[in-house]
Parts: structure tokens; sequence; C-alpha cells
């Protein structure tokens, strides 16, 4: 004996609920509700698993940390110890004592900081400043922390902060970074001519710096292009067969 | 013998196809309307047993990659690259030939329709011609019959889902007959279109009519010409009584010269065992400027101009001629978007202005005696017409009858009119049938 699908007029075998074909439900006895779906996948154990191995990484990262606190402390002691026994004052030594505490602070802030991404880069844009500002202030000839450094560290980290948000909106990574890397160089370039201008100056004067701009536009142009003609499919062969 | 499966499916999944000569103008042709699929079915005389059909589909789909294949666009022309989704039979809710859809489809370029105990398959010409989707169907109808347990004949030629796949079924056959430096062919007038407006939403209705096979036999052999032949006058005869019937300034404004194509599958006259497009055509004409044509002397033209036009030297001009094209370094180089509208103008300057209407007949399907007996009819469905030709028609023959089938994108049935008429009157009986 044999069914026929109400919707689609096949042919049904007897033990079908529901048409392969259309989907409609056979009108026949109580329906056998279906089995549920397994789905394979990351287990409970699994995910314990990687809890452990989180929690390992962040050990590490102690240790790390650890090691390069005492190698840079030593360091500057060591430093500051023989620049004191020869000139029996503290002269050169300043700057590898400044460098020497900015690695750590930086080793510090990245260790301390993990996870915290916004915390990371806000104190890293803090020890970058502090140590140009104490190297500035180590020389006292010439004052350029304020007038360029500053300027100079804002203006790279707008920058790299705006590559990392394209980068990351991005859904698929390839020549479209390159595309977006090119126009950050292109305007991180601007704003570096801009900041010399300004303080050489004291007026606004770009040059070479556009000429830039309006070379790396087309190349990215091109590069997007191909990407977004790629995303799924990076076979550059069967792209431009010709 | 796991690492060859491996290897071999490794190969499959990574492998893309260039689009052959003929098929290259389909995508940048194609739009919602004119969606150069065409249906291939075949009426059963029981209701299709989902089962079996659904395990014969899962066999027969990995005999045919070549045709699981997705459109995708190059930075200069189109291409095919290979999807691995299983292939996902559709009820068939009587929507013929639409486009293919990203999702519902899958992104494939073909699909399988069932309804009670009708199973169609529709194509896109991009993957192939009408061969190739009916060695397709074929190979589908046979493994089905054989999973519901029906014995197949040993002496039944089809292409069997366990037999390995030949290089030379994805080969681009126009491109191995293609001879350079042969001369151009000249220019052609533009032909008579039927005059019919085009409505708005755009329409799509096919009328399926059968006729007596030993009648237009017997017509045909009379007369010492082939069915295809015979119905091509019929064709012309028809479009002249339209001509005829328009008005004096509707008549001044139309061009004077009925022509019909007709596609000629070259697999007949270039050996080839390709799978995809291999297919040219021929245009038959009369001219009515040199005065009417009665019925006889239209089929005795109709047959001589197919005779000549079949030549093997006048074929490989055309291949030249198209292949050559392709070949052209200027064009080749031309970015995609822009050669889509120089392939958009040669398609109506080179193609649809040239000629009326469009003849497309698959000939006599036969899969032997215990087979044929499960099976009522088959039917084919060509691709809904250009908004210049409006009307086009295909021809299937099974057992003792033939199908036609007028795809047509107006609402004047006037030309299908016409058409029976003349078979009608030539002693041939019609029976429209109710197919899809």
């Amino acid at each position: 004996m044999f069914m026929i699908c109400k919707n689609c007029g096949v042919e049904l075998e007897e033990h079908m609920n529901y048409c392969p074909l259309c989907g409609h439900p056979v009108e026949k006895g109580p329906m056998k509700s279906p089995e549920p779906v397994k789905v394979e996948g990351e287990t409970g154990e699994n995910r314990t698993y990687s809890r452990m191995w989180q929690l390992n990484i962040m050990q590490k990262r102690k240790l790390i940390w650890e090691v390069i606190t005492l190698v840079v402390l030593s360091g500057i002691l060591a430093v500051t110890l023989l620049n004191f026994i020869f000139d029996q004052s503290i002269t050169w030594s300043v700057y590898p004592l400044i460098f020497g505490l900015g690695i750590f602070a930086y080793a510090s802030a990245f260790t301390f900081l993990y996870g915290k991404r916004w915390w990371q880069t806000l104190s890293s844009l803090m020890i970058t400043f502090l140590i140009l500002f104490f190297a500035d202030y180590a020389d006292a000839r010439i004052e350029w922390a304020f007038d360029l450094a500053l300027p100079l560290e804002l203006a790279l980290y707008i920058t790299g902060l705006v590559l990392y948000f394209a980068a990351r909106k991005s859904q698929h990574l390839g020549f479209n970074l390159i595309a977006y890397v090119f126009i950050a160089m292109a305007f991180l370039l601007i704003m570096i001519e801009g900041i010399l201008s300004l303080h050489r100056h004291q007026y606004l004067a770009l040059d070479w710096s556009l000429i830039v701009l309006i070379s790396v536009i087309p190349v990215a142009a091109v590069l997007l292009y191909i990407h977004f003609r790629l995303r799924t499919n990076p076979d550059l062969k069967k792209f431009f067969h010709i | 013998m796991e690492e060859p499966t491996h290897m071999r499916q490794q190969v499959i999944r990574d492998f893309w196809l260039r689009l052959d000569n003929a098929a290259k103008m389909y995508p940048a042709i194609l739009n919602k309307e004119f969606t150069t699929v065409f249906r291939l079915s075949a009426v059963l005389k029981q209701p299709v047993q989902i089962r079996p059909f659904l395990r014969a589909v899962a066999q027969v789909e990995q005999r045919f990659p070549y045709y699981k294949m997705r459109l995708r666009r190059g930075f200069f022309w189109y291409y095919l690259e290979h999807n691995s989704i299983p292939v996902h039979v559709q009820p068939d809710h009587g929507a013929l030939c639409r486009g293919f859809q990203k999702f519902g489809d899958h992104g494939l370029l073909f699909r399988i329709l069932v309804r009670g105990g009708t199973i169609s398959v529709e194509f896109s010409h991009i993957l192939t011609d009408g061969k190739g989707a009916l060695e397709f169907l074929k190979s589908l109808l046979v493994t089905y019959f054989s999973q519901t347990g029906i014995s197949i004949p040993a002496s039944l030629g089809y292409l069997q889902p366990e037999t390995p796949i030949s290089g030379q079924e994805l080969e681009d056959s126009f491109q191995r007959y293609f001879q350079k430096d042969l001369p151009d062919m000249g220019p052609m007038s533009r032909a008579f279109h039927l005059p019919l407006k085009l409505p708005r939403p755009a329409t799509f209705n096919v009328m399926t009519v059968s006729l007596p096979m030993d009648k237009i036999k017997e017509q045909a052999g009379h007369r010492r010409v082939s069915i295809t032949e015979y119905l091509i006058s019929a064709y012309l005869c028809a479009l002249q009584r339209v001509y005829q019937n328009l008005d004096r300034p509707h008549q001044r404004r139309q061009n004077k010269v009925l022509r019909i194509q007709v596609p000629v599958d070259l697999r007949r006259i270039f050996p080839s065992l390709s799978m995809r497009n291999f297919t040219l055509f021929v245009l038959p004409e009369i001219d009515l400027r040199l005065g009417y044509y009665y019925f006889d002397e239209i089929v005795k033209k109709v047959h001589h101009q197919m005779e000549l036009e079949k030549d093997k030297k006048v074929i490989s001009q055309t291949i030249s001629r198209n292949v050559g094209s392709e070949k052209d370094q200027v064009l080749r180089s031309v970015p995609l978007f822009i050669k889509r509208l120089i392939l958009q103008t040669q398609y109506y300057s080179r193609g649809a202005n040239l000629y009326s209407g469009e003849l497309t007949n698959l000939g006599k399907i036969d899969l032997t005696r215990p087979l044929n007996d499960w099976i009522e009819a088959f039917a084919f469905i060509p691709p809904p017409p250009n908004r210049a030709l409006k009307v086009d028609c295909g021809v299937i023959g099974f057992r003792d009858q033939l199908m036609l089938s007028f795809a047509n994108i107006t609402r004047s049935q006037s030309l299908e009119t016409a058409f029976l008429n003349v078979l009608n009157q030539d002693g041939i009986p019609f029976e429209i049938r109710n197919i899809f």
C-alpha cells in the first residue's frame, strides 16, 4: 500500500510522516516528533580545557613580565652605577634609565591590562609620551616634546586606531588590508607634513604629502576592487583568466 | 583505496571552467525575464516514488560534476566554479523557466523539479544545450527506474552513474574545431518581428500541443523533407499569415524578411563528446518582397537552405567567426563591466534582430521497450524568448507523438493559432495538452 502527497502528488512510503520533497505532513495517526539533531562541536570538557589553557597563558605572561622586569631593572641599576662610578654623577645613564623604565611600563601594562584593549592603548600612548617627554627634559638644549612629539604621536595613534577598526570591520582580510594601509600611510604623511609645517613656519602648507595621497588612491582603488571580487575566491588564475 | 577517492574529491572541489563560446554571451544579456533557462520534462504513467527518486538524484549528480557549477564574475570574463552542495530536488509549483536564485537554487544553474508523475529538469544555457540536458534527464530517468526495481536493458545507451567521467565531456568543442583565417560572413538584413505588445508586468505563457507522429512523417515524407524542415516551413507560413493580416501602414513599417533560427546539434557534424554547449544556428528564410509564398514553395526553399547551411564548411565559417571574436586581443583585454555592454549590443545587432522566430527540435527520445512503457510523454520548453522575438517553439518526439511547446511573453496567441491552422489545413490534427 502506498500513499500520495496531497501537496506535490509524489508517492510516499508507509513509514513517512512528512513528504521528503515538499515537507507537507502526511495525514495519518499520531505523528512522531523529529529526532533531536546531534551537533558536533565544543563539549563542556573542551571548554574547561580551554579555560585552563587561558590560565596557563596568563601565568606565562606573568613569568615573561618578571623576567623582563628583572633584566630591565638590573640593567638600569648596573648602567646607573657604572655612570656614577666613572663620572661621580648621573649623566648619560639617564637615557637608558628612561627607556628601561619605559620598557618596564610597557611590559606591566600589557601583562596586567591583558584583554582590556582600550586601557592598553591609552596606557601605551601615555607611556610613549612620557618616554619622549623625559628624553626631551633630559636634554635641555631644545624643546620638542609638546610641539612635535605629542602631535606626531597622536597622529600615529589615530592612524593606527582607524586602521585597526577598518581591519576589524572587514569580514575578510586580503588585498583590502594593503589598500587600507596605503590610505592610512598617505593620511599619516599629510598629518606629519602639516605638523612639521606648523612647527617650522607657523602656518599650514602641504606639498609632497598630497602627491603621495594622489598616487596612492588609484592603487588602493584597484586593490579594493580586486579584494571585493576575490572575497570568497582567492584563486587569481580563474579570476583573471583572459 | 581511500586516497584516490579523496584526491578525486579534491580535484572536483577546486575545478572551474571557462564559459564555452556559445555561453559567453548569456550572462551579459540575461535578466529576470530573459532567463536563458529551458525545461525538459518526462511525464510518467505513475506518480514518482520519492525515496527511489532521491536516491537516483544522489547517484546521478555525482556523474555530472560539470553541471554542479555556479556562475562567477572574473575581471575579464565570467567563469563557472564547482559547487559541491548536494542537489536539492524542488517541488514543481508551476513556475516555468525562471531565473536561478543565489539562495533558492544554492547558486546552481540547473534544477530538478517533481510534481505527481512529472519529472522536470531546468538548465541555464550557460551550462549546456538541449542535448546535454537531455542526456542528464535520460540518466536520471534510467537510474530512477533501476532504483524502483525495473530491469534496464543492457543495450540502452546512457551515461551510467558508475562510469568514469571523460575529459572530453567538459571540453569546449568550439575551440577544438576553430579554424583560423576563414573569411568573414557577410552582413545579414534585419528580420520581421511579431508586432505584439509586451505586457507589464511581464508574463510568460506556454502552450503545449501534441501532434500524431505518423501524420507528420507522412506529410514530410510526401515532400521529401525532414520533420524539422516541415515544421520550420509551417512556422514561416504562420509568420507570413501574421504579416498578411497586418494593415498596410503596419506592413510598410515591418521588415519583409521572415527568418527562423534553428539550432543544429554540431555533434552530428563534428565528432564530440562534449556535454556543454555545442550548437550553432542555421537561418532559413523567405523574403516577402519577392511575393507571396505557398506552403509547398516554403517547404522546398527551407529544405534547400537547410541542406546548404548545414554544410560542414559553412558551419566552420560560423565557428571561426564566433570563436574569432572571443580570441580578439582587444576584446579579451577589456574589463568585464565594459565587455558586458559590448556583448549586449552585439546580441541584438548580430543576433536577435536578425530572426523572426526560433524552433528547436530535440529529436525523438527512445529509452527502449520496457522503459518506454512507463513513460507517457516528454516535453521541451525553450527558454523565454527575448523582447524582439516574443515567441519561440520547442519540439520533442516520443513514441507516436510529437510535442510542441510555444513559449510566449505576450498575451496574444496569434502566431500559435496561425501555426496550428497551417498544420490543420495540411491534414494534421492536434491536441492541446495541459502538462505544466
